[in-house]
């Protein structure tokens, strides 16, 4: 067992791309769950529309990264106007699975080969965010970072630097957004909302506009997950965006803890590294044929790291809805019955 | 205090349940278990139908070429290279080897054909293989002689009408797997409230235990599929007396336990991937039938298309009488209107759930088996016709046994004539844009009642 790079690779998925692209989703998903009480089960439909709006305005219609970024993140604004309008005045289950409709509407639309000159159908599109890595300060080619105790590798190439330090100024700022929004009078109004919609109506706040401005801001964090997504692999793929991605983000908030500032940070980043750490022992099991084949081949370690997100919802769900930080009173799932 | 942590006892039964059904299924073979490479090849013989109407005659000295390729939903998706090609001998049987499982393309050279043989329809020249581990697959072209192609043709390729005609009959098929799913769903959700995701993998599960039973056991696929309906019902109920019972007992709420059903589905799914693998197989028996029972005009009608009308038209009717006539029935449907009500007049309500769970899990068993029946089992099954069942409990109303049959042949039959207009890939579009549309002009659905939406 080479319990060095288990340990590596574990500590490096906590802090890698995929980790930021969780983040930001679950930060989205923290602001309208965790705070507002609303439903969103589609966090994936503002994802693939950030990445697509990015991938269509540059590759198809040839227009420059930056300006495909900014009509990516106008396309969430326009989703989150669209999925709202018809929902947000109906039962909290309405919105989920119009949420998670619209989000299959989305992904179905994309692949389809009809449309593949726009969209690249199943393929998606590659390779029209060269300009991100011209834009990167560091050496392309070189390598940074040192060895801890000549164990922990902290080695990382140029591009990746680039990527991570991006990814995680945009993390550090939404969270910063969020803070500042929670702990001013609107952020107050979001939780009267989540605690008790009539008491809020009744009190003269304009709930529906409250709820309609959470769902966008939210969805927008979930569209700069998509860009980031996007631009940091060079390429759209209409696959990376099936439904149960928004229910992995889901699982990284709460189990961070939800209406917290940190929560979906720390669980995003937890839930990488119990992903990681779960595959590398695994293999590792399996390579050294402690792990027999009759039990588990290296083709099953997917599945089985799958299964223990799907364990680990159930698990916090039931025994501890608040998560690590979270606190049990701020949770909006026994309110509502 | 003390309450508190019973229940949380009795919640670790959850293990148990899971415990339980990793038991019945881990008889199934692993993907991997049953992986000897070798034998792969692509198999056809070559029949043409003549003039009168007689035995189809074997069709010697034509070609097939087979290609590597790329399958989306059973569509040929891209063409790759040439892997091989083969010619059929005097009874019109040809076979390629293939270097292995996997997606490939078989086409038949019509130049090849003898005189005066054609194919039936020139769409149909090129088709889709997903090749098994180590046995060869079948595949079927559409020959017929002279005037008999033109006859056939006629049948097949051409007016609006006639497919309109043969994507109805698909759809009401489909329709009915739907309405069966539905049904199961909807019970669920009038007695309990909960709007249960696992829906999907509740799917899998009767699909793969008929499929354990019959193309593992060896079982007859009849007895198979009622042993699965039997036991897509028991899993249900296990699931609710072992976790949702205890869960209920502790007073969580609805949107956490909708919310658990998530992390149920999600671990129930990739642990069927575990079992299953990745690859789409059918049942041993009557999945490929080619003799048809009898023709509706331009609608030619197979036994076990036949079969699963009849089966699932009676279980419909049956759920829809069986709730409003027998004792147990009318107790669900007292749960469904008031738990409190209902258990003050001295009805067993922690009893009536889980009835309610096993007379849902054996319906959305029925409509999966008939999927796999009709299609193929894969561990995907249930997340392709999960959204359209929300879509058609959505339509008839959530919590109506009627709404939830009625909007399922409506979804099915939407679904299947949408491809009239649009292309395949995009026929769930539809669907469930016609789901959002009827949510923001009537969300209680067509026959649900509007307190319902709260």
């Amino acid at each position: 067992m080479d319990w060095n790079s288990i340990i590596s690779n574990s500590f490096r998925s906590g802090i890698s791309q995929q980790a930021i692209i969780f983040a930001l989703a679950a930060i989205g998903l923290n602001l309208h769950f965790g705070y507002t009480g609303l439903l969103n089960f589609g966090q994936v439909a503002f994802m693939a529309v950030g990445a697509y709006g990015v991938g269509i305005t540059t590759n198809t219609l040839g227009a420059p990264l930056w300006v495909g970024i900014i009509v990516g993140l106008l396309a969430g604004v326009v989703l989150g106007i669209l999925l709202g309008l018809p929902t947000l005045r109906l039962k909290a289950d309405y919105l989920a699975i119009v949420t998670i409709a619209v989000g299959e509407i989305i992904r179905l639309i994309v692949r389809a080969a009809v449309l593949s000159d726009t969209t690249g159908g199943s393929n998606g599109i590659n390779g029209f965010a060269n300009s991100f890595q011209n834009w990167n300060p560091f050496n392309n080619t070189g390598t940074y970072g040192f060895r801890l105790f000549d164990r922990l590798n902290l080695e990382f190439s140029g591009a990746d630097l680039w990527e991570l330090t991006v990814g995680w100024t945009l993390v550090l700022l939404s969270v910063f957004v969020v803070w500042r929004l929670v702990k001013s009078p609107w952020g107050r109004v979001l939780r009267s909302i989540r605690e008790d919609e009539d008491a809020a109506t009744a009190l003269g706040k304009d709930v529906f506009r409250f709820k309609m401005q959470s769902l966008i801001l939210g969805g927008s964090f979930g569209t700069l997950a998509g860009i980031f997504y996007a631009v940091q692999q060079n390429s759209v793929q209409p696959d990376n965006y099936a439904t149960q991605q928004t229910f992995f983000a889901l699982t990284a908030a709460i189990l961070g803890g939800l209406a917290t500032i940190w929560g979906p940070v720390i669980g995003s980043m937890l839930f990488w590294i119990i992903l990681s750490f779960t595959e590398n022992v695994l293999i590792e099991l399996i390579d050294n044929d402690i792990m027999p084949d009759a039990i588990m081949e290296r083709s099953q370690v997917g599945p089985v790291r799958f299964m223990l997100v799907g364990l680990t919802l159930m698990l916090l769900m039931i025994f501890r809805p608040q998560g690590i930080f979270g606190d049990k009173r701020e949770i909006a799932i026994d309110a509502r019955k | 205090m003390a309450t508190t942590h019973a229940a949380g006892r009795r919640s670790l039964s959850i293990v148990g349940v899971l415990l339980c059904v990793v038991g019945v299924l881990g008889l199934l073979p692993s993907a991997s278990v049953s992986a000897q490479s070798g034998g792969e090849a692509v198999e056809t013989t070559l029949l043409a139908k003549p003039d009168d109407g007689t035995e189809r005659d074997p069709v010697e000295g034509a070609d097939i070429i087979v290609y590597e390729a790329v399958i989306v939903d059973r569509e040929i998706e891209s063409i790759g290279t040439e892997i091989g090609r083969g010619t059929s001998d005097a009874t019109g049987f040809v076979s390629v080897p293939l270097p292995g499982p996997g997606e490939y393309a078989v086409e038949l050279d019509i130049d090849t054909l003898p005189e005066g043989v054609e194919l039936v329809r020139a769409d149909k020249q090129v088709l889709p293989v997903d090749a098994r581990i180590g046995q060869p697959t079948r595949v079927l072209f559409n020959l017929a002689e002279g005037g008999a192609a033109g006859a056939a043709r006629d049948k097949t390729s051409d007016s609006l009408l006639t497919r309109a005609a043969r994507l109805m009959f698909e759809g009401i098929i489909f329709g009915l797997i739907i309405g069966l799913c539905a049904i199961g769903l909807s019970l669920i959700y009038g007695t309990t409230g909960l709007v249960n995701f696992a829906l999907s993998e509740q799917i899998v599960f009767g699909a793969l235990v008929a499929y354990f039973f019959n193309s593992i056991l060896g079982i007859n696929f009849v007895v198979a599929a009622i042993l699965a309906f039997f036991f897509g019902g028991l899993g249900s109920a296990a699931v609710d007396i072992g976790m949702w019972r205890p869960l209920r007992k502790r007073g969580t709420g609805l949107t956490a336990m909708m919310i658990i059903s998530i992390g149920l589905a999600l671990f129930l799914r990739f642990f069927f991937l575990f079992l299953f693998g990745e690859r789409s197989r059918p049942y041993e028996q009557y999945a490929v039938q080619t003799d048809i029972l009898f023709s509706i005009g331009p609608v030619d009608v197979l036994p076990k298309e036949l079969a699963i009308i009849v089966v699932g038209v009676i279980l419909l009717v049956g759920t829809a009488i069986g709730l409003r006539r027998t004792k147990m029935g009318k107790a669900m449907r007292a749960v469904a209107d008031s738990n409190d009500l209902a258990a003050s007049t001295g009805i067993d309500v922690d009893r009536v759930v889980t009835s309610v769970w096993f007379v849902g899990g054996a319906l959305v068993s029925a409509g999966a088996i008939f999927f796999g029946l009709n299609s193929q089992i894969n561990w995907l099954m249930g997340q392709q016709l999960l959204l359209l069942v929300f879509a058609a409990v959505t339509l008839g109303g959530l919590g109506t046994d009627f709404g939830a049959m009625v909007g399922g042949l409506v979804i099915g039959i939407f679904t299947f004539m949408a491809t009239l207009v649009v292309a395949p890939e995009l026929k769930n579009v539809g669907a469930l844009l016609v789901m959002i549309v009827i949510l923001l002009f009537r969300p209680q659905g067509i026959f649900g009642r509007p307190e319902r939406i709260g």
